[in-house]
């Protein structure tokens, strides 16, 4: 039975990270507004304005009864605590987590509030306007501990391992029980892969959601080799700490190594960094609080490490 | 060694990379030597070697012709060791499908 269904209808809060994206927030509300096909359900939009440098901040405004809130961080925090923030700041009962710069497609609002459950997470379509480009969420690489799109087309709630970033869905109870992204994720990256894993081994469940779609503006090859210099050191740190929180001590020193090939001149400081955080320890407080192991999720999606060999245990 | 004095043991090591700047060079090109100096047992020692399988290494001169793409999959670490001379004759890109042998000549 969907929230519609056992009585009043929930309030979608859509969550919006944004840095330095300007006009951006507005035509991505715009678009929110005008995709709607069930306009008597409630929504909302936050906006997380993480720290934008002053001529490019946000600027929002309520647009045909969606509501819209802007929540000024003073500090960059990054994407994951970005969405944390948002999701702190809504009302909703649902949580849909998108980006700054998406166009999402025609009724939306309908496809969530039909599959939205209680330990469920729904997993939109994300395409780029400017090719064909169209995936269904990801799968997880190991040891590398990053993601690949996931490009054939599920057919609606098949489950799948980790939901794209710019098309989550979420209870909001749901997110709060899991403890949001981990705030251990510096600036970008691993976030997502992260929370997905994270809410498998809680109980929760992760389903493909098809009809919601979710055009992304991805950034081209030079801006985004730019953008990606400035964070590599935290993309390394973050990768590490996804991989210290749920691999086999062996799989980790495989992933160290791969690392230190791959990485080498980003590893000491992204080392340093995760040597000062709580990974140990976070680790520790993971293997005593989940009610699945991590060997678990390996078993329920046959995953081989990224050569196709068998994942280190 | 119980799961959390394991955890432990590889902090401990993790706190060494930090500490010294060599162990980081060990790591990478001589495992053996690190599992001496720290005292790894053999199936760490394993675990940092089947990190090989995962890194492809060129050695020596690679020439990309014009048009060419060059791309490593996520599959696969792509190295190139101090000394490889790498020459795109024009701006282009090669492309190593997962699983791709190169060998490059003059090593």
């Amino acid at each position: 039975m969907s929230t519609r269904q056992r009585g009043r209808t929930p309030t979608i809060s859509v969550v919006i990270p944004a840095r330095n994206e300007g006009d951006r927030v507005e035509q991505t509300l715009e678009s929110l507004v005008h995709a709607r096909s069930a306009p008597d359900v409630p929504a909302e939009a936050i906006v997380v304005d993480d720290a934008s440098d002053d001529e490019l901040r946000p600027r929002v405004r309520d647009i045909d009864g969606l509501r819209v809130r802007l929540v000024r961080l003073d500090e960059r925090v990054g994407v994951p605590r970005a969405r944390n923030a948002g999701a702190e700041a809504a009302r909703g009962e649902i949580l849909f987590i998108t980006d700054a710069h998406v166009e999402v497609g025609r009724g939306w609002d309908a496809a969530i509030v039909e599959h939205a459950r209680g330990s469920r997470i729904l997993a939109g379509a994300v395409s780029d306007p400017t090719s064909a480009f169209r995936a269904f969420g990801c799968t997880l690489v190991v040891p590398f501990m990053g993601t690949r799109w996931l490009r054939d087309r599920p057919t609606t709630l098949t489950p799948v391992q980790i939901p794209s970033c710019a098309a989550t869905v979420v209870p909001r109870a749901l997110f709060v029980q899991l403890g949001g992204y981990d705030r251990g994720m510096r600036l970008y990256a691993a976030a997502e892969p992260e929370f997905g894993v994270r809410a498998w081994l809680a109980g929760a469940e992760i389903l493909a959601l098809p009809e919601l779609e979710v055009a992304h503006r991805f950034k081209e090859r030079v801006a985004l080799d730019e953008f990606i210099d400035d964070l590599r050191t935290s993309m390394v740190h973050n990768s590490l700490r996804f991989g210290v929180l749920y691999l086999s001590e062996a799989a980790i020193l495989q992933m160290l190594r791969y690392y230190a090939f791959r990485y080498p001149d980003e590893l000491p400081d992204a080392l340093e960094m995760l040597q000062q955080s709580d990974v140990w320890e976070r680790r520790a407080e993971l293997e005593r609080t989940l009610a699945r192991t991590f060997d678990w999720f390996l078993d329920r999606f046959e995953l081989k490490d990224q050569d196709g060999g068998e994942i280190l245990r | 060694m119980a799961s959390e004095d394991r955890a432990a043991h590889l902090g401990r090591l993790f706190q060494a990379m930090v500490d010294e700047s060599e162990a980081i060079r060990l790591l990478r090109e001589d495992p053996e030597a690190l599992a001496k100096r720290f005292q790894l047992d053999p199936r760490d020692l394993q675990a940092l070697r089947s990190a090989d399988r995962l890194v492809i290494t060129l050695r020596g001169e690679v020439t990309f012709e014009t048009g060419s793409t060059f791309t490593a999959r996520l599959g696969r670490a792509m190295t190139f060791e101090t000394g490889t001379t790498i020459t795109a004759r024009r701006p282009g890109e090669v492309t190593f499908q997962t699983g791709t042998t190169i060998t490059a000549r003059g090593s």
